[in-house]
């Protein structure tokens, strides 16, 4: 039909409008489509990512590992596709920590490059980090058959994809990479994770509802099987230990019964060995004396002898002294006597016995006699003598001889003795030497065996770890990424498509009213007001297709490229795989046919009403009139006769009026808020990090360490400024959501200043109260809380506590509650300070201090706030480039915008410029004519479009918040200068555009009638 | 010479492949302070000729000599300024800025030019002096077509140029304004060129040239033109 032809003609002559309704389409239905599309492809992506992986819905930890009964329990559980057990556990490589992990189906790794291991001497390595070829040597061989492996292939991990990989047990309490071993290299007998995965849960979305509804009703069987694991876990660990002890035992005693025997013997031989020995003694001893005695008796006996012999010998000696004579004489005498005896006898002999003579003579003899019978009794008393002196030096020397036979052969035995005694006492020395070592060793064992039995009576229950994948930093981080799109995607594009749709509505106004003169004569020339709207809709909807094309291509997959890109920077992630939601892309089409249709038929419908001979007619001129401000002769007056027309003009057409400022008002408003976005980001950190809290890092202690020790060992690592907290997980509910936040109890609050800047939302200092506890001002808002009131909160057991509020702070970053001791303990009844804040120098080399410190043996784990506000700053910095993106669509738009109004401007006075022309006006003049009321009204605009962008940035940036950050809702000065020059820039640019447009209306035009 | 010499003047249009010429090899001279009007049916090509001389197109070729100058070879700036100090432009359909009063519209015009008529004066030359203050859309066309003139006229333009001024009028308001614009060329001795298609109008002109097909029919002298009172259509 030729009235549609007539459409098509209309296109190609109205070439600016066309495009720009198809620019205005484009850029409303591809920010729309793809900022609201992004999340939702980020997660799909991921969820993908995570199946093909095989990431486990559950990983249970157990601190005395798990074991295959532990297994086979899992496999029961209804809901439980697949069990896995598997190793693994940190080290330090070249002072980095490292987790080395076996490779197991659940949760396995993507390789990047090069080939998978096939033995113990190969491994794979992070992509990025370790490079094939590289050669890694564990020094703990606690937990490898091989610990010095080859790297085969780079892989990347769907449970470690985030930059940022979590904590590890080693070195300065970071992971810093992976390595993946073959299974069969472990040779741990106990598995140190099990891994886990649901019924159901790969068909569903990760982090979708239903999602964690599966792993919240597992979750609960788990719950259940945990403490009769842990239990079981805890008896055979007894068991184990029992059996060992009583073998200890049993070995002791047979030790002990066997050596008590030995040294039973040893001591029996030797006391018989002393009796003999002591026998002998006693013999010897009594030999001695019966010795002495007969050798006193003898020689007393040898002395009478000599006694009697001198007595004696006196005798003689006095008989020989008055004999005169001496011993030696005596012989001599008596042979002198003996010879005159028998002299005498001779004589007598010769005489008679009666001589005189004879008698003389016989006297003489007796005399003789008498002499020689006193000289033989002195010789043989002499010779007696002799002979008892002879016999009694006999028997002396006898004796002297006898008695030392019987000395010798005593003293001979008393050596013998003697040598056996000291032989004895060795044997007594050695065998209690021994003894007494025994004894000791057996002590030693007994001790040992009771500090076992004693031990085992401290063997804590072992603790299941039941981790679901939002343990995972890298999960929950992206998923917090992608939110922080959809948070922004919420409200934004709303506005964006609402300019949109306002320009595409009075753009088509525009033209249906320009063509009204056309519509008159189809009408009277018979033809349906049906095909007429056909005709129109045909117009606009080519527009509108044309726009959706392009506009959902682009939004569908540009731009969640874009945004993706910018978060895969902080990720290890495979490439984004777009998505077109079918129905968001129909929602999105058909509201776009819609509200496109209703712009026609509203604006015909008005023409219809009208008979057809009216229409024809053109619409009465508007009648000019005197505006406000001419009645303010003294300004009026002043005014030059162009500025006099601007403002006349300006005032005549309303509906103008309020599409432009509106139209640019809203872009202002867009550009602002997007600015703002990124202020209230930028001084975020700093403010949390700088102005509110001050400490560098935090000190985790672990269970029963000594206070002391751990001053001594700060002290010794030159850290002089910490404070001794306890820093506790706690929960709150708000708006049916438990949510995370960071209690921290101050063992002194003197010095609290020095680490956390409490301050009142009105900027006044706040001091730790000991009845009532600071609470940060996101927190009280979530809880609706007050000064004054109390508050629930939830500590890891989901014990519930009701605290009193006394303040109310300032904080931008994560909740945390802050109470003093005094109030700690009196809520918690406990007074353990489980950690340090610390500040440090600037100078600190923080991955020295964590060695060193972790090394203590004092310390659980260190956490700087370097690190903390690094992870911020990612989400940050994901943040601005939406903003970024933000401030380009609306940049964009306030352009489209600019160039639609003008374009409107331009095609609605087109005669009144055409004739301005042939009066002589130079196409400056011609221009600002036209100008003139754009910049007033650009101007108007954007200061209307401030004031909505302060309201839209403070909306937006209340829908964006989270529960975790709570914006800083300012806009800074800078941005309102930037806000404003980017749209006069744009306007500028514009007009530039407008000039040649106006440069080519064509004077003749001004000749043609008024349609 | 005269003051105004058409010569050989030639204006081809393409439409795509299709060349049309609109004129073809014109020649006329026009003198000073003459009223001549221009007749020729629709199509024949005296818009084409109004536009040339209006200084609103520019010619294929042949020369426009207006007072010594050669208009056809001006460029578009050097055209600006003849249109803006030389031609007074009467629209058929007025072309009032519709937001400017009467005495605005002529000032609109005469701000810009060297030596203006006052437009106060321009208005009462039209009759229009009490109205001065109405808009556009409160006078009667005949009305708006005297503010037109005054427009004109208050730029003291060497050429009055009139495209249709009653094309657009009842025949009574249309004599008031073919009126108003004899008294104004003989009065102020402005050379005024009408272009119409009514023959009735050429009878009070100086000078009648008819133009058909692109080409000059004729070129006619009255010697005596009618005044006005005299024509009847």
């Amino acid at each position: 039909m030729l009235i549609f032809k007539n459409s098509f003609r209309k296109i190609w002559k109205s070439k600016g409008r066309f495009l720009s309704l198809i620019l205005i389409v484009i850029l409303g239905t591809s920010f729309f489509a793809g900022v609201r599309e992004t999340a939702s492809d980020m997660i799909k992506t991921l969820d993908n990512y995570y199946d093909e992986t095989n990431l486990y819905d559950f990983k249970i930890v157990s601190t005395m590992g798990l074991t295959d009964d532990d297994i086979k329990s899992l496999e029961a559980i209804k809901g439980i596709k697949e069990v896995e057990g598997s190793y693994s556990f940190d080290t330090l490589i070249d002072g980095n920590a490292i987790k080395v992990s076996a490779l197991s189906d659940i949760s396995n790794v993507t390789l990047v490059d090069g080939k998978m291991p096939k033995n113990n001497n190969e491994c794979l390595g992070e992509e990025g980090y370790y490079n094939i070829g590289d050669t890694i040597t564990i020094d703990d061989d606690t937990y490898l058959n091989n610990n010095t492996c080859k790297i085969v292939g780079t892989v990347q991990s769907s449970s470690y994809i985030y930059e940022n990989k979590g904590i590890s047990t080693v070195g300065d309490g970071k992971l810093d990479s992976l390595i993946y071993v073959v299974k069969d290299n472990f040779k741990l007998d106990y598995y140190t994770e099990i891994y886990l995965i649901a019924d159901n849960t790969k068909e569903e979305l990760s982090y979708s509802e239903e999602f964690d509804d599966i792993i919240d009703k597992v979750n609960k069987e788990l719950q259940e099987l945990k403490p009769l694991r842990e239990t079981a876990r805890y008896e055979e660990i007894l068991e184990e230990a029992m059996d060992k002890i009583v073998d200890a035992e049993n070995e002791l005693n047979n030790v002990k019964s066997e050596s008590e025997v030995k040294f039973n013997n040893a001591l029996t031989e030797l006391n018989s060995n002393k009796i003999t020995l002591d026998e002998a003694l006693e013999e010897y001893n009594s030999g001695l004396y019966s010795l002495n005695k007969t050798k006193e008796s003898t020689e007393t006996e040898i002395n009478n002898g000599f006694n009697a012999l001198d007595t004696a010998k006196n005798e003689f000696n006095k008989a020989l002294l008055n004999s005169g004579l001496t011993i030696d004489t005596l012989q001599p005498t008596l042979d002198t006597i003996n010879a005159n005896i028998k002299e005498i006898e001779t004589q007598l002999g010769y005489l008679d016995p009666s001589d005189s003579l004879y008698e003389t003579l016989n006297a003489r003899l007796n005399e003789l006699k008498a002499n020689k019978t006193n000289i033989e009794t002195l010789i043989s008393t002499n010779n007696t003598l002799i002979e008892q002196e002879n016999t009694l030096n006999n028997s002396l020397a006898t004796w002297n001889r006898e008695y030392n036979n019987a000395i010798n052969e005593l003293n001979n035995a008393k050596e013998e003795i003697d040598s056996g005694y000291e032989e004895l006492n060795k044997g007594y020395e050695e065998y209690n030497t021994n003894y007494n070592l025994y004894l000791s060793e057996i002590a030693d064992y007994e001790t040992e065996i009771n500090e076992a039995r004693e031990e085992i009576n401290n063997i804590e229950k072992p603790v299941w770890y039941l981790l679901t994948r939002e343990d995972l930093t890298g999960y929950t981080s992206f998923y917090e990424s992608a939110t922080k799109v959809d948070s922004i995607a919420a409200v934004f594009p709303i506005f964006f498509i609402l300019i949109a749709f306002l320009m595409a509505f009075n753009t088509m106004n525009r033209m249906i009213e320009e063509e009204r003169g056309e519509i008159g004569a189809f009408i009277s020339l018979g033809i349906s007001k049906k095909t007429i709207c056909f005709s129109y809709l045909l117009y606009i909807l080519l527009a509108c297709i044309l726009g959706l094309v392009i506009g959902l291509s682009i939004g569908y997959t540009l731009i969640p490229r874009i945004l993706y890109t910018v978060y895969a920077a902080s990720f290890t992630i495979p490439e984004l795989s777009t998505y077109v939601n079918p129905y968001a892309c129909l929602i999105i089409i058909l509201t776009t046919f819609i509200l496109m249709s209703l712009v026609v038929f509203i604006t015909l419908i008005k023409d219809f009403k009208l008979a057809p001979a009216t229409i024809l007619r053109p619409e009465a001129p508007k009648v000019g009139k005197k505006i406000l401000l001419e009645h303010i002769k003294p300004f009026w007056k002043k005014l030059s006769f162009s500025w006099k027309i601007t403002l006349r003009n300006l005032f005549r057409y309303k509906k103008r009026i309020f599409m432009t400022v509106l139209g640019i008002s809203g872009c202002t408003a867009l550009l602002l808020t997007g600015f703002g976005i990124k202020d209230s980001l930028s001084d975020l950190l700093d403010i949390q990090f700088n102005d509110i809290t001050h400490y560098d890092a935090t000190l985790v202690l672990n269970d029963d360490v000594n206070l002391d020790d751990v001053n001594k060992s700060l002290t010794d690592n030159n850290l002089t400024n910490y404070i001794n907290t306890n820093i506790s997980s706690f929960t709150f509910k708000a708006d049916n959501k438990n949510l995370d936040f960071t209690l921290i109890a101050f063992m002194n609050d003197d010095s609290v200043d020095d680490y956390v800047t409490l301050k009142s939302l009105d900027g006044s200092d706040l001091n730790l109260s000991d009845d009532g506890v600071i609470i940060t001002e996101k927190m009280a808002s979530l809880l609706d809380a007050e000064v004054g009131k109390n508050i629930s909160i939830r500590n890891s057991d989901n014990e519930l506590f009701v605290v009193k509020v006394s303040g109310i702070c300032e904080n931008y970053i994560s909740n945390y509650l802050y109470m003093n001791s005094t109030y700690y303990e009196e809520i918690f009844e406990d007074n353990n300070y489980n950690s340090f804040l610390v500040n440090l120098d600037d100078s600190t080399d923080t991955e020295k201090l964590s060695n060193n410190l972790l090394d203590t043996d004092y310390f659980g784990a260190i956490q700087y706030t370097e690190d903390n506000m690094d992870m911020f700053n990612d989400i940050i910095a994901g943040m601005n480039n939406i903003v970024y993106l933000i401030i380009a669509f609306s940049s964009f738009l306030a352009i489209t915008v600019l160039y639609n109004l003008t374009i409107i401007n331009i095609n609605e006075r087109k005669r009144e410029i055409a004739t301005l022309k042939v009066l002589g006006f130079r196409d400056r003049e011609v221009s600002s004519y036209v100008y003139r009321e754009t910049i007033i009204l650009t101007i108007v605009g954007i200061i209307v479009g401030i004031f909505l962008g302060f309201s839209l940035n403070t909306f937006v940036l209340m829908i964006a918040e989270t529960d975790e950050i709570l914006f800083i809702k300012i806009i800074k000065p800078l941005s309102y200068v930037i806000a404003f020059i980017i749209i006069i820039i744009f306007s500028i640019i514009v007009q530039v555009i407008t000039y040649f447009i106006l440069k080519r209306i064509d004077m003749i035009d001004s000749l043609k009638s008024v349609e | 010479m005269s003051y105004i010499s058409v010569k050989n003047l030639t204006k081809v249009y393409k439409m795509g492949e299709v060349t049309i010429k609109a004129i073809d090899n014109v020649s006329f001279d026009i003198d000073e302070g003459e009223l001549t009007v221009v007749l020729g049916p629709s199509g024949a090509g005296k818009t084409t000729i109004l536009n040339i001389l209006g200084g609103m197109d520019s010619a294929t070729s042949g020369s426009v000599v207006i007072d010594n100058n050669d208009i056809a070879k001006y460029n578009n700036k050097k055209l600006t300024d003849y249109r803006r100090y030389d031609i007074g432009f009467v629209f058929q359909f007025y072309n009032l800025i519709g937001n400017l009063t009467a005495i605005e519209n002529v000032s609109l015009a005469s701000q810009i030019c060297k030596h203006p008529m006052d437009s106060g004066e321009a208005l009462k030359r039209v009759g229009l002096l009490d109205r001065r203050d109405h808009f556009p859309a409160q006078l009667s066309g005949g009305e708006q077509q005297r503010v037109s003139i005054a427009r004109a006229i208050a730029k003291n333009p060497k050429i009055l140029l009139c495209d249709e001024p009653t094309g657009a009028l009842d025949s009574k308001t249309g004599k008031k304004i073919i009126e108003l614009l004899q008294d104004t060329c003989h009065k102020m001795k402005t050379t005024t060129i009408i272009i119409t298609h009514n023959a009735v109008i050429a009878d009070i002109a100086d000078k009648v040239i008819k133009v058909k097909n692109g080409k000059i029919e004729s070129v006619t002298i009255n010697k005596k033109p009618k005044l006005v009172k005299e024509i009847d259509w």
